[in-house]
């Protein structure tokens, strides 16, 4: 993915740059508002990642400028400042995704690769998702495995959900907490992990083959 | 006080009883002796003749009479109309405006003899006596009414003292002071000394937490780098060849992980505790978060069969869902984590004239009375026993949320273990 990197601490944005150009993508560096602005709205880019607060111009004008030229490029924003009211008014501005500084780099990996992909994503209207063998029905809320039905509570059937939208994804647990939950908080314990043991219980039970699969240091992913 | 008064009035009464016997006493002493000196003069025919020859005496009066009231002898020559008797025997009366005390002997042929002395001196000094014992006692009854009035006063004073004091023991807010509006006395002057000095433990209290705040914060940018340069290192690690070394790698990332999670709840707190504008704050259900609450953690209290129950009613509270989710989720995890494998917590939610009022009580080990306070501050761990898992800012984050919706946290005994109550 071509990402575009907004970012005026010269050692971060060192930090995401070489990461993301590790893990195969092509960032493009810049540390200044207005030039970010111009390099945005002009290039072209499969995704943004950009700080707050930044000399020039600021994040959220960025944002809300490029969205006023009906530019829908997908951004990541990152931001030192903690509170639950600054990432709402980042989400309200245009911002596809919010991420607090500091940041493990899978953290920030998953939600790029999330991000980037739901750009390209062709909007299918079958309401049905899979994932070697499993099968979900969106609609009248059920699952099964190989034809065999298999009861969920309902946030089991959303984490599960959210884990296969995002097949061959790593899909973190902060993100799990954000998008099952609704709640913005700190949960302090493994307490996702709990969650997905239990879901493991229900959904591989019987079968040999695991079908959510831990990746260390960063979250769980279903694979095909 | 009431002593005081009581005291004074008994003084000035002895004053005015006892000197008006002893005024008195000293005159009729005198009469009584020349009664004596006249009876015996009777016995020998003398007293007529005595009689006259003392009658010239100006100060004295002498009345000798027939037993049918004929006046036989004497200076004066009849008796007033108004005659008080003082004590058997004694008389008082006045005669040409002079105050006499007299003595009067019946003898036995029936005859009577009044001997009287003049005390209008007496009378007089008696009565200027009488007059200072009264003011003597409205006087002191004066000073018991003003005294009784300067003491509700100064207590009234200190009880607000006392009150404010207790209250920022309570709250532990030091931004309250004591309500003054003069200081010319000494209590206002002391209020307004006190009022100087939390002001000034306020500003202090201030400087050490942006001392510790300003410590998390600068020290956040290097420890994100430290973390950066962790994982690129993990990154480049041969895994299958140096498992040691990953693992090592591994344990370094955690733990800076760790430290910064806990800068962040630092400044976190103190971010909610200075925060004056509620701009975030909406109507939210209580029964709904704290369900959700219970639903996200049931599966840790299920690890250690905990039995978890609740009962509630909707009630509907102007407040931020996700800081008060925060605070129930970690009311409810300490709960989990204190309560014993098999043990029980009980949460209830109900509506109490007004107010809505949250209650958790587990079977835990509960704590001490005298730790309760401590609970909330920061990084304090009840004790080493219990492992201090958590960073020991989870409960001062619980206070700082709730002080922000002005609810009150009372810590209890649920005999065994500890009951949380939370009034909104």
């Amino acid at each position: 993915m071509r990402i575009l990197c907004i970012e005026d601490d010269d050692q971060v944005l060192d930090y995401i740059v070489r990461s993301l150009d590790e893990q195969g993508h092509h960032a493009e560096r810049c540390s200044e508002g207005t030039e970010g602005f111009r390099k945005a709205s002009s290039e072209n880019y499969d995704l943004a990642i950009i700080d707050r607060m930044l000399p020039g111009m600021d994040g959220i004008s960025i944002i809300k400028n490029l969205r006023a030229l009906g530019n829908q490029l997908p951004v990541l924003i990152l931001s030192a400042l903690g509170e639950v009211d600054d990432k709402v008014s980042g989400l309200r501005a245009g911002g596809d995704d919010y991420l607090i500084k500091p940041f493990a780099f899978e953290e920030l990996l998953a939600r790029v690769e999330v991000l980037g992909r739901r750009a390209n994503v062709i909007i299918d209207n079958s309401h049905h998702l899979t994932a070697s063998g499993l099968d979900l029905d969106l609609i009248e809320r059920r699952v099964s495995r190989d034809g065999i039905n298999i009861d969920l509570l309902t946030r089991e059937f959303r984490l599960l959900e959210q884990l296969m939208r995002h097949k061959g994804q790593v899909v973190t647990r902060a993100m799990l907490l954000e998008s099952v939950w609704d709640y913005n908080f700190d949960p302090q314990t493994n307490l996702i992990d709990v969650h997905i043991s239990r879901l493991r219980g229900k959904i591989d039970k019987g079968f040999e083959r695991q079908i959510i699969k831990t990746v260390r240091g960063a979250g769980y992913i279903v694979e095909d | 006080m009431v002593l005081l008064g009581l005291s004074a009035c008994v003084l000035g009464y002895f004053n005015y009883y006892f000197n008006r016997d002893h005024y008195i006493q000293s005159a009729v002493d005198i009469a009584e002796t020349e009664l004596k000196y006249l009876i015996i003069a009777d016995a020998s025919g003398n007293l007529v003749s005595n009689l006259e020859k003392l009658s010239h005496h100006s100060s004295r009066i002498y009345l000798l009479r027939n037993p049918d009231n004929h006046n036989l002898a004497g200076n004066i020559l009849s008796l007033p109309q108004e005659i008080s008797v003082l004590t058997e025997g004694v008389i008082l009366f006045a005669i040409d405006k002079r105050n006499i005390a007299a003595k009067v002997h019946m003898f036995d042929d029936g005859r009577t003899l009044i001997t009287g002395i003049d005390i209008t001196k007496e009378a007089r000094a008696y009565k200027r006596l009488q007059w200072l014992s009264l003011i003597t006692i409205a006087l002191v009854s004066i000073v018991v009414i003003v005294s009784f009035l300067i003491s509700t006063f100064v207590v009234n004073r200190t009880n607000s003292i006392a009150a404010t004091a207790k209250s920022i023991m309570e709250t532990g807010d030091l931004s309250q002071r004591i309500s003054i509006n003069a200081r010319w006395d000494d209590i206002g002057n002391m209020a307004y000394v006190l009022n100087s000095l939390l002001e000034r433990i306020e500003e202090l209290m201030t400087g050490i937490r942006h001392v510790s705040d300003n410590i998390a914060h600068d020290l956040r940018t290097p420890l994100t780098r430290l973390l950066n340069q962790l994982e690129i290192m993990r990154r480049k690690l041969p895994e299958q060849k140096n498992q040691n070394l990953c693992d090592i790698c591994d344990a370094a990332i955690e733990e800076t992980h760790r430290l910064l999670r806990t800068f962040n709840a630092l400044l976190r707190i103190t971010g909610i505790e200075t925060r004056q504008q509620r701009f975030s704050f909406q109507s939210v259900d209580l029964h709904t978060i704290i369900r959700d609450v219970i639903e996200l953690y049931e599966p840790l209290a299920e690890d250690k069969s905990i039995t978890l129950t609740y009962q509630g009613d909707h009630i509907t509270l102007t407040g931020d869902r996700d800081l008060l989710f925060q605070a129930f989720a970690n009311i409810l995890s300490n709960a989990i984590e204190y309560t014993p494998c098999g043990g029980k917590v009980g949460l209830q939610l109900k509506s109490k004239g007004g107010h809505a009022n949250f209650l958790i009580s587990d079977n835990g080990p509960g704590i001490k009375e005298s730790d309760r306070e401590k609970v909330f501050d920061r990084f304090y761990q009840s004790d080493a026993s219990r492992g201090g898992k958590g960073n020991g800012l989870g409960l001062s984050l619980v206070k700082a949320i709730i002080n922000l919706h002005e609810g009150k946290i009372t810590l209890g005994d649920a005999n065994p273990g500890l009951t949380f109550e939370i009034i909104f």
